[in-house]
């Protein structure tokens, strides 16, 4: 039929008319952007939505996650009375099966999360489980979870009555229009180029699933998106089925099952999956799968025959073998880009498109329209990947490893074991000899733990490096210990305006002299962190900021989006020019001295001074985020393994980032992601210390605000007395039944003997916090702890603070 | 180059588009038209009539009654060596036939040709229509079938051609005919009509299909059907239109209650006019129409026989 | 009763084809396969006649390319008791599949050969028919029922005209339409038992037969597109867009 016109220019343009591109568009449009239109280069839902078995499961890792689904679900059930089409949403609930230990406490722990998240979750027994799921197998079922507002909808139907919602908005669709060029000027989107004409536009919203990397690329943008096969069995109408069955999750055995047209559905995320690129698929890959594999789908089968011994005698349909989008880490993109402003990501859904959809779209939407997502959502937003995973190659290495985790236990310590070593810290020889079991960081290698012998079995009990980190701990506490915090980023500001412009972005006073070292917090206009950071200022114009591992990205956006025009500031990354050594503990002074760098013990706390160690330039900062005497020292890349070894020489021995980890949470020292995100504020977190009043910063209008009300929710330090307890973070905190807070991080604490978590928890439930009582729902078992307002180890930080005396000794005569 | 023809026929009636294969025929070389069958010296002498037709061979034997496969092969291919190539319609009886007389003679076929591009070259369409392929026959003997809606129907001869008879000289006792049961019809054929009017299973039953039967009649039209419609039970077999059903190409052809799946467009898309009309707005067919009409068949399909009485 | 049934691997009937750029042929990566609907129609025949106890063993037969072996699982999930699959990468028209299938012919020595009246791809509708003369037999194609007696096999036709029923001589030829049966979903125990059924490969190349072909495909490119069409409000409008736009045909 003949096509209506493309317009010369509209707000928005949405590319891509999947799940997310219909729920963004219609979002956009309902928040008022009357001229938002859709861009698909086929038709809509045919590349992955349409054969999307779109279950809706509610509980995700976050909160604010778990919400987005909440709101799909109240969206999904909505939009049948406002447009008039059916979404197909069933809600028949979802049963999640354990077949041993470690899978009943991960439900459980995730039965924990549901209640803190508001979702219904309850154990039930393995015969209730079998009443609601009677043809399954539970001779081997040992415990069951029963999720009832859980649930699918009909893909096409949904999208159907999401383009309808957007179009009596009047949001135009323009299905056979392919986009072929981006265009962009000084790093902005001003426009596109389609197969039918070309269209002006302030921003895009690129939704365009596993093609996502393709055309990020358009905008100069990267988007690391790849594909993976997905397998599901549908087999023809089973007599025992009448009506429609909750879906069951059998994640030890990588399945979900459901009813579909009276008969089974079972699709599997195997433990390896087939990678597929894109470019392989290609851009006519219009309502096509691709070919069955019985093959690679054979254990998934013996696997649902064991499960369902029903499906011996049905007759199977198909094997369904769609692509889906994953990316390195299991999280999708939502937000904007890092390279291009204007040029906005929604893709990369990992399997939970059709889920997260309506509540993406309508974050996606509101991200556009007022510049930040409606809550935070850290977790999904596009700057978090390294670069070195915007490669093809090690995209298709991961990935069939992401697909595979979809259904794991995500045990404490977990780690790919794909696409390893693409980023090695200067110290990296050293922590092989030292036989580190690392982990990674934003590509980073980092050491966990040293002297490990074998691949640990992960489990939710004692783990088998406790005793290990604990040797760690005890060398930085009681003699001296060498930790690499190499993977810090390290942004140099510079300029006329550096002060200035930092005083204006951060909360802190950054005006203090040459010399001294700054921790202060980056606020967006509503107060919240976006993130937290070490400032040394290392001349009048120059400074150097230290963010943590994995904002590098997302602060150097943040950074150069707020220079203003005409100010002279320059922002360089240096993180790889540097390593940072850090030496703690009360052995530390003896060994400055002994290498001969006397400057060290004359540095004041938190300020920085220049040495020398093995012949090599140093700056060191008298500061410990474990709470123990000692230096960050910096050094260029190509001098650690020098100053390691001097340090080493000395008597230092490694401690990894699990010693580190325990040992900062002993101290209360937080952690951006887990303690910190843009939905806190400097009050909360009771870092006010930190905050400058007396000058114009980014939120500072909004914290001023905040202050004259008392704090909703406050961190705190909580201590366990069962010290067999083993406390994660992310758990439900109880008093008398209710829940009043919520852990965040967690560890045990080797100084003082106990399990130690951070915590924000109500402030009404007391007007003197200190000393309470509580308890942490770990795995649904109840452990008792107290409330502390000050850190659980050296609350005073005497040993950080302790004046450090040279022994007046030189060198020669220690050695003797 | 000299061109055999099968006519296919009833022994009464020569079948229509034995015509446009005849017309395409021409364009390969001279035509002698082969008329095999039982008392059918009429239709012999029909065909002599027909532009294009150098000569006629009439062979009349009662075992050719039914066109068993198997003795007209053999009988065929005795005549083969005097010809370029041996051309029939693509239709059951021809696509039935040629591949065996093909194999006897140890030479390829090529099937249901919708382009003469020169004696050895032809076009036809492979995947359902969804691609045209050009071929080029390397063999002395090309074996041909043509789709007939793809070329014109011959002109009638003001010369007419001379008939020669000939005895069959084959009789394979392979196969025999039991019985038959054919749609008896005055619409004229499916394949050959100027107008079709095609139903689809929303037609919902088989009552229903009578009201295409009607408009067909008001245009002088054949009825066709989809697969879907036809495995309902709505219409007969020899009515589905469809890849591997009947290929038409008529002047209008009106698809009713019809989604329009690949395989239906496959035997309908090369017709002049098409009309759709569905209660689906979304349907493929619109997107091969030339002019749609989103509404319920049962209420526009009425309204549109009335308007067409005015 | 020997049964001998003849399948394809041809793209599934749903997936839309796309063109290689230089015209040389269909793209087939990454595309989902299928068996040849009408293949599968006959392989489900030979299945009800081996349970109704007429046939004893059923062989499946495929040319082509190492993926049809796939092809041929399928067959064997469905209730074949073996398969032969001729390996050959070269594109093969009927005429010399006909000659490969009766040297198999003449070596297993089947009653009935039942096949797919034509591949969805090719479309072409000759194989059997060409197998029958090769081997001599009698063909009965486009069946829409069959009735295996003594010493014949009844074959109802689906003709232009309606229906047919012709008396075969065994041995027989017979190639199957639509309606003949619908065949069963595969269940998994069988898709499991397929693995091990025996499955023997020879080359194309090793069975004495010319395999240059008569036909050669010089290119194939897409049909021409019809141009855009309209929606008419009512029907009204229609009959006056027919009698002034159409007028010629009316």
């Amino acid at each position: 039929m003949t096509e209506p016109q493309l317009p010369s220019h509209s707000s928005v343009v949405v590319i891509g008319g999947g799940i997310m591109g219909c729920s963004t568009l219609y979002h956009l449009a309902k928040e008022g952007v009357k001229d938002a239109i859709l861009l698909e280069r086929n038709k809509l839902t045919s590349g992955t939505t349409w054969h999307s078995a779109a279950q809706v499961r509610a509980l995700r890792s976050s909160q604010n996650l778990t919400d987005l689904i909440r709101y799909s679900v109240s969206l999904y059930k909505s939009l049948e009375e406002e447009t008039g089409q059916l979404t197909g949403w069933i809600n028949k609930g979802s049963l999640s099966i354990a077949t041993n230990q470690e899978r009943l406490t991960f439900i459980k722990r995730q039965e924990s999360l549901a209640k803190l998240f508001g979702v219904k979750a309850e154990s039930i027994s393995v015969g209730e489980a079998r009443e609601r799921w009677p043809l399954m197998n539970t001779e081997d079922v040992i415990g069951a979870v029963w999720s009832p507002d859980d649930g699918r909808v009909g893909p096409s139907d949904l999208c159907a009555a999401l383009v309808k919602g957007a179009k009596s908005r009047g949001a135009k669709i323009f299905e056979d229009t392919g986009v072929t060029a981006i265009l962009t000027k000084d790093g902005k989107i001003y426009g596109l180029e389609t197969t039918r004409g070309d269209i002006k536009c302030d921003a895009i919203a690129l939704c365009t699933g596993l093609w996502s990397q393709n055309n990020a690329k358009l905008a100069q943008v990267e988007a690391p998106v790849w594909a993976c096969e997905h397998f599901y069995l549908l087999t023809e109408p089973v007599d025992a089925i009448q009506g429609n069955l909750p879906t069951l999750s059998d994640h030890d055995n990588h399945l979900y099952c459901r009813d579909e047209s009276g008969g089974l559905l079972v699709g599997c995320f195997e433990p390896f999956g087939k990678a597929i690129d894109p470019d392989r698929i290609g851009e006519n890959f219009e309502f096509q799968l691709l070919p069955e594999d019985w093959d690679h789908f054979e254990p998934m089968m013996m696997n649902a025959l064991h499960r369902l011994p029903c499906l011996e005698d049905a007759g199977v349909k198909m094997l369904l073998n769609g692509p889906e989008s994953f990316t390195s880490d299991g999280s999708f993109m939502l937000g904007e880009s890092a390279e291009t402003k204007g040029l906005f990501l929604g893709c990369g859904m990992n399997s939970v498109g059709v889920a997260t959809g309506g509540g993406a779209g309508m974050a996606l939407a509101h991200c556009i329209i007022h510049g930040h997502t409606p809550m935070d959502l850290h977790e999904v937003d596009p700057k978090r990947f390294p670069d070195c995973f915007n490669s093809a190659e090690n995209l298709a290495k991961r990935v069939p490893e992401v697909l595979g985790e979809h259904y794991a236990i995500t045990h404490p310590g977990k780690q790919y074991s794909t696409a390893r070593n693409l980023r090695l810290t200067p110290l990296h020889n050293k922590w092989v000899e030292n036989k580190a079991h690392f982990g990674q960081f934003y590509g980073w290698e980092r050491p966990l733990y040293f002297n490990c012998e074998k691949e640990p079995t992960l489990t939710f009990e004692k783990p088998e490096w406790f005793e290990q980190v604990g040797r760690e701990v005890k060398q930085a506490n009681e003699q001296a210990a060498i930790f690499d915090q190499s993977t810090f980023g390290k942004i140099l500001v510079q300029g006329t305006d550096a002060e200035k412009f930092l005083n204006r972005i951060c909360a802190n006073n950054m005006s203090k002299s040459v010399g001294s070292v700054i921790y202060t917090a980056m606020l967006n206009e509503l107060g919240g962190f976006e993130s937290d950071l070490t400032s040394l200022r290392l001349a009048d114009e120059s400074y150097r900021l230290y963010v943590g591992t994995t904002a590098v990205k997302r602060d150097m956006s943040w950074l150069r989006r707020h220079i203003q025009t005409g100010e002279r500031v320059t922002l360089i990354d240096e993180t790889e020019h540097y390593a940072v050594i850090g030496l703690m503990g009360p052995e530390s002074s003896t060994i400055a001295d002994k290498i001969g760098a006397t400057e060290l013990n004359q540095v004041g706390y938190f300020r920085h001074c220049e040495s020398q160690i093995a012949g090599a330039d140093v700056r060191a900062v008298r500061m410990s985020y474990v709470g123990e005497a000692g230096w960050e020292i910096t050094c260029r890349a190509q001098d650690a393994e020098r100053v390691y070894d001097e340090i080493s020489a000395a008597g230092a021995l490694p401690s990894g980032v699990l010693a580190q980890s325990s040992m900062r949470i002993e101290k209360g020292f937080l952690a951006y992601g887990h303690d910190l995100d843009t939905d806190i504020n400097p009050l909360q977190a009771g870092l006010g210390f930190a905050v400058n009043w007396d000058k114009q910063f980014i939120g500072r209008d909004a914290l001023l605000k905040m202050k004259e009300t008392a704090v909703s929710s406050r961190m705190v330090t909580i201590i366990l007395e069962d010290t067999q307890a083993i406390p994660l973070g992310n758990e439900p905190i109880y008093l008398n039944g209710e829940i009043v807070g919520k852990t965040t991080s967690a560890a045990f604490g080797y100084r003082i003997g106990k399990p130690v978590a951070l915590a924000y928890i109500n402030t009404s439930i007391s007007d003197n916090l200190e000393g309470i009582q509580l308890e942490i729902d770990i795995a649904r078992t109840l452990y008792k702890g107290t409330v502390l307002l000050k850190p659980a180890f050296d609350p005073a930080s005497q040993r950080m603070r302790v004046k450090l005396q040279t022994q007046g000794k030189n060198y020669n005569e220690i050695t003797g | 180059m000299s061109v055999l023809v099968i006519a296919e026929h009833n022994h009464q009636l020569l079948n229509p588009t034995t015509e446009n294969t005849i017309n395409a025929a021409s364009q390969l070389g001279e035509v002698t038209v082969l008329v095999a069958g039982y008392n059918c010296e009429k239709v012999a002498t029909a065909t002599a009539n027909i532009e294009g037709v150098t000569r006629v061979l009439l062979c009349e034997d009662d075992r050719l009654q039914h066109h068993l496969a198997e003795t007209l092969a053999d009988f065929i291919i005795t005549l083969a060596s005097d010809y370029s190539h041996l051309v029939a319609t693509a239709s059951t009886f021809g696509k039935n036939l040629m591949p065996r007389i093909a194999a006897l003679l140890d030479v390829s076929q090529v099937s249901d040709i919708i382009q003469v591009i020169d004696e050895n070259t032809f076009k036809r369409s492979i995947y359902a229509g969804n691609a045209i392929a050009t071929v080029q026959s390397l063999n002395k003997i090309k074996v041909v079938t043509v789709r007939a809606s793809a070329f014109e129907s011959a002109e009638s001869s003001n010369q007419p051609a001379s008939i020669d008879r000939l005895k069959l000289n084959a009789d394979s006792e392979l196969s025999q005919f039991i019985s038959q049961q054919l749609s008896t019809s005055d619409r004229p054929e499916l394949t050959s009509a100027a107008v079709v009017v095609s139903g689809g299973r929303g037609i919902g039953n088989k009552e229903n299909f009578s009201m295409l039967e009607e408009l067909a009649d008001q245009l002088n039209g054949a009825v066709g059907a989809s697969r879907a419609a036809v495995d309902s039970g709505y219409a007969p077999n020899d009515y589905q239109v469809g890849q591997t059903g009947k290929i038409v190409a008529p002047d209008l052809y009106f698809a009713i209650a019809i989604s329009g799946a690949i395989q239906h467009l496959a035997g309908m898309k090369d017709s002049k006019v098409i009309v759709a009309i569905n209660n689906d707005e979304e349907a493929p067919i619109f997107g091969v129409a030339d002019y749609g009409l989103v509404a319920d068949c049962l209420e526009a399909v009425p309204e549109l026989i009335k308007a067409l009485e005015a | 009763m020997k049964l001998l049934v003849s399948v394809k691997r041809v793209l599934d009937a749903n997936v839309s084809i796309r063109l290689k750029p230089d015209l040389s042929g269909v793209d087939q990566s990454n595309v989902k396969m299928a068996i040849n609907p009408f293949d599968e129609i006959a392989v489900e025949e030979a299945i009800r006649l081996k349970e109704s106890g007429i046939a004893e063993e059923i062989i499946a037969v495929s040319i082509g390319e190492k993926k049809c072996q796939e092809t041929l699982r399928t067959a064997l999930a469905m209730g074949a008791d073996r398969a032969i699959h001729i390996e050959t990468d070269s594109q093969l028209q009927p005429l010399e599949i006909a000659k490969i299938l009766k040297v198999i012919t003449l070596q297993e020595k089947p009653e009935i050969i039942i096949m797919g009246k034509q591949s969805i791809d090719s479309d072409n509708n000759q194989t059997g028919q060409m197998l029958a003369a090769l081997l001599g037999w009698s063909q009965g194609t486009y069946a829409s029922k069959i009735d295996i007696q003594q010493k014949q096999v009844l074959v109802t036709r689906e003709v232009d005209d309606g229906l047919e029923t012709l008396s075969l001589n065994l041995p027989a030829v017979i190639t199957t339409d639509l309606r003949l049966n619908e065949p069963r979903y595969v269940k998994l125990p069988n898709i499991m038992k397929a693995k091990k059924k025996p499955l023997s490969t020879l080359t194309a190349e090793s069975l004495g037969i010319n395999l240059t072909t008569g036909i050669e495909i010089l290119k194939i490119e897409e049909p021409a597109k019809r141009s855009a069409g309209i929606i008419v409000n009512d029907v009204q409008e229609l009959v006056s867009k027919l009698k002034n736009e159409a007028r010629d045909i009316l």
